[in-house]
Order: structure tokens, then sequence, then C-alpha cells
């Protein structure tokens, strides 16, 4: 039987609860991991399940130590999830312990005032055009530098779209959320260009990886 | 169903465009963060990643326009 995986915690955490549509979780154990999942509630991962997936991580982070799976991850069985709890236990491990006592926030900055430039006549101006919103964008990275070092591990994307400036994601540990949250508004009164939103509290999506340093 | 997970939006940002900026971030996270089991992504939630994003950059992209 096929099996929805929610997430892969430690073989020591007594997981209970409900699952999507209600289907009760469970847990594969190949200690010192283990792996959340349960029945599938569908024969294949619906949208409409998007937000209850996203309450079911909710509960769990609030709970245990987890590092959340990617929406719609069917496992083929029990031996299947074992298999990749065995295979990645080193990468897994170290992940666990680099979320423990955290939870994530992204912080996303637009443009306050959207300055559409003139269509640029010539191929020199377009690439200035493109130049110069980097350049400011690159400042606006800049002037978020106090989140970082208030986070364990942060990760930013400058300009991932014109109207963004940037969007980052920061790994903060729990007894310094409430100063995070204080340092984002006072940034945002700082910095005149843009407008800051922050989300959050998530479970560590953005720090499961091994990333490139 | 709006996910309320904003914790902190510039005062002058109106809550449409601060719930899809939250909205984006959930659906980012969830359909490209995560624990990754490769090759067992169903096509199912591939669809929803193309379409979902797509409708909600363009949902921020008008309401930009509009605020004009």
């Amino acid at each position: 039987m096929s099996l929805l995986l929610y997430a892969v915690t430690s073989s020591e955490e007594k997981v209970a609860g409900a699952g999507l549509g209600g289907m009760p979780l469970q847990t594969v154990e190949a200690p010192p991991l283990a792996a959340i999942v349960s029945g599938p509630a569908a024969s294949q991962p619906r949208r409409e399940e998007l937000w209850e997936y996203d309450h079911v991580l909710e509960r769990l982070m609030a709970r245990h130590v987890i590092l959340p799976a990617r929406f719609g991850s069917l496992m083929d069985s029990r031996m299947d999830v074992r298999e990749l709890l065995e295979r990645r236990q080193k990468e897994l491990r170290r992940s666990l312990d680099r979320v423990r006592g955290t939870v994530e926030f992204g912080v996303t900055t637009g443009w306050r005032d959207q300055l559409e430039p003139a269509e640029p006549e010539t191929g020199t101006d377009y690439l200035l055009g493109r130049l110069a919103l980097h350049r400011r964008a690159s400042d606006v990275a800049r002037r978020l530098e106090p989140l970082g070092s208030l986070a364990r591990s942060s990760r930013q994307r400058v300009l991932p779209r014109p109207t963004l400036p940037v969007t980052a994601s920061y790994l903060v540990e729990t007894d310094r959320t409430e100063k995070f949250i204080e340092m984002v508004a006072c940034l945002d009164g700082l910095l005149p260009h843009v407008d800051v939103v922050c989300t959050g509290p998530w479970p560590p999506y953005s720090f499961v990886e091994a990333m490139p340093q | 169903v709006t996910p309320q997970r904003t914790a902190y939006a510039s005062p002058e940002l109106d809550l449409p465009s601060t719930r899809h900026i939250t909205l984006l971030d959930l659906l980012d996270r969830l359909l490209a963060g995560g624990v990754v089991v490769r090759g067992h992504i169903t096509l199912a939630a591939a669809d929803i990643d193309l379409v979902e994003l797509d409708l909600a950059l363009l949902v921020v992209a008008t309401q930009k326009l509009m605020e004009r």
C-alpha cells in the first residue's frame, strides 16, 4: 500500500493524530530516525489538500522536531520509507540537529513605488536599467543583514522577480522570534523604498536539504 | 481557505496584497521546499506548482496595477 510522507523526525518522538482526510498518522522507524506517514487519502494529492497539509504540519511542528516533506510525496511501501531513512541517515540527522529549537520565517520585500521605466530604446538602455534595478535590490539585501544575525541560518534571493527586490528565509530560535519580528518592523520603517512582509512561523521547509554554503 | 500566517506586514500594504504574499510563501514552501523524495512527487502536485504559482503572481501583479 502506498503511503503519504509528511515529515522526518527522530525515532524517539511519539507521534499521534490525524493526517489528510482524517487518516491516522503512523511512524515508520529506522532508528535513530522515523518518518511520519499516513495511508493516502486519495489516489493523488489534490490542490484542496494544500491547506490541510499545512495544518497537519503546523500541529506536528508544535510538538516535535520535524523536517517537513514536500507536498505530494507518495512512497510505495513502508520498506521504501525505511530505505530512504537509512540511505540518507547522515544528511537527515544533520538537518534535524540544525533545526532543533527553531522555526522558519519568510521575508518578502516589494518595491513601494513600482517605477516602470520607459520602454528601453536600445539594448544598452535595457541592460543599464537591469543593472540599476539589481543595484537597488542588492542595497535592500544589505540593509536586511540584521535579520541574518538574529537567525541561526538564512537564505536570500536577490531580485527573484523584477517586482521583488529580495525574498529570504530565516531559521530563528524559538526564544528569539519576538525579537526577530520586532527587527522586521524596525527595518520596514527604515527602508523607504520597499514594503516588507514577514510570514511564519513555518516548519523549516527551506532548511532541510544539504545546501551549498 | 486563506492561510493566516502573516507575522508582520507593512502598515501601508493592503490586506489582499499581504494575503497573496503569504499564500505565495506557503506555496513556495509546500511545493518547492521540504524533504524531496526524488521521483515520487506526483504529476498532480507538479500541475499545482505551475498553475497556482502563476495565478498567485498574477494576482499580486494585478493588485499593484490597480493601486496606481
